[in-house]
């Protein structure tokens, strides 16, 4: 029991150590998201900053990558994602219809 | 990733290890994530069905509001009516203020953590206050969504509860559709620490759930099955949950 609890505890802090992402940065302005499409490495988590320079909240949402997220206003904020399967993620600003985008991992 | 963030994120996972015996005395499950800015209220229902009438009929609904101040917490307000078995209707038994603590982004670490500390304070006269920290870790894997929360909590004012509540609440689910996640849960109270309970003497459950999302509401809803003596037979949950 006391190993198994050690060798857990050890495989939380390898994660602790995976922490590091490459970075991405996706802003909504004018009701879209720029870019509306960008190119990932497959098998490697991302982080997507998104921020939001317009005067709504945004709502970013995207079932395939499993996330849902508010910005408010002149804010921004940094959304974790992968790692990714080669394939394309689509997402959308649950508030306004209009604004979606894509993203390949490959 | 700061020193003092590594500390907590440590200690949460060793606290969540070393406490693998916890209470359940309700049967949701909550997730490790905060949205902040969003508004949300919610509905948790939960009735009973047994052969035993001590146990039928039992019916439990909380109504809270909630409300993602910060990327890290969200704050809570809700209250709990009753009914107990036998009893003609439902009276409000407590308040309850919650609080969600997440110190990091979803995804960002190998699992998600997160600690829900909530004060109960009780409706009704001669019913005990409540203190409660409940545990989160979220480990997603594929499409597979797995989350364990512990749960600790003590009693304290009239008639209270000697000893320390433990609860553990299992859930799996995998994400089919975003309107359809069917899963599995498994709720356990094991009762005060000082009251050495038997398997069977510990409250124990287990059963197919479903979640998801139409428009605006989410929902989590299923049936448990008791599975020690001291169980209902039957638990139908309902927990609705509506976003501004």
């Amino acid at each position: 029991m006391r190993k198994s609890l050690i060798a857990l505890t050890l495989v939380m802090l390898a994660g602790i150590g995976n922490a590091n992402a490459a970075d991405y940065t996706i802003t909504s302005k004018d009701g879209k998201f720029d870019p509306a499409a960008i190119t990932v490495p497959a098998g490697q988590k991302i982080k997507l900053t998104v921020k939001n320079e317009s005067k709504d909240v945004v709502e970013f949402e995207s079932y395939d990558l499993d996330r849902e997220q508010k910005i408010q206003p002149g804010e921004s904020t940094d959304i974790y994602v992968g790692p990714l399967n080669a394939g394309e993620y689509p997402f959308f600003d649950d508030k306004n219809e209009d604004a979606k985008g894509t993203i390949t991992a490959q | 990733m700061n020193s003092i963030k590594k500390i907590t994120y440590l200690s949460a996972c060793a606290l969540a290890l070393f406490t693998a015996q916890a209470k359940a005395d309700d049967i949701s499950v909550t997730a490790p994530r905060v949205d902040k800015g969003e508004m949300s209220v919610e509905a948790k229902l939960n009735y009973d069905v047994d052969n035993n009438a001590a146990q039928d009929q039992y019916f439990s609904q909380v109504y809270g509001l909630e409300y993602g101040v910060t990327d890290y917490w969200a704050t809570e307000l809700a209250g709990e009516l009753e009914k107990d078995p036998g009893a003609d209707s439902s009276r409000l038994t407590n308040i309850k203020w919650e609080n969600l603590i997440v110190p990091f982004k979803r995804g960002e670490n190998w699992a998600d953590i997160g600690v829900e500390l909530e004060v109960e304070k009780a409706a009704q006269s001669g019913d005990p206050n409540n203190i409660e920290a409940k545990f989160l870790v979220e480990k997603d894997v594929g499409n597979f969504e797995n989350i364990a929360n512990l749960k600790i909590n003590r009693e304290f004012g009239p008639n209270a509860a000697t000893g320390i509540g433990r609860g553990l609440a299992l859930h799996t689910s995998y994400r089919l559709d975003e309107k359809f996640e069917p899963g599995l849960e498994y709720h356990a109270d094991f009762g005060q620490s000082s009251d050495n309970l038997s398997f069977n003497e510990q409250d124990h459950k287990f059963g197919p759930v479903v979640k998801g999302k139409i428009a605006s509401v989410k929902y989590d809803t299923g049936i448990l099955f008791g599975v020690s003596d001291a169980a209902a037979d039957t638990t139908a949950k309902l927990n609705l949950e509506y976003e501004f």
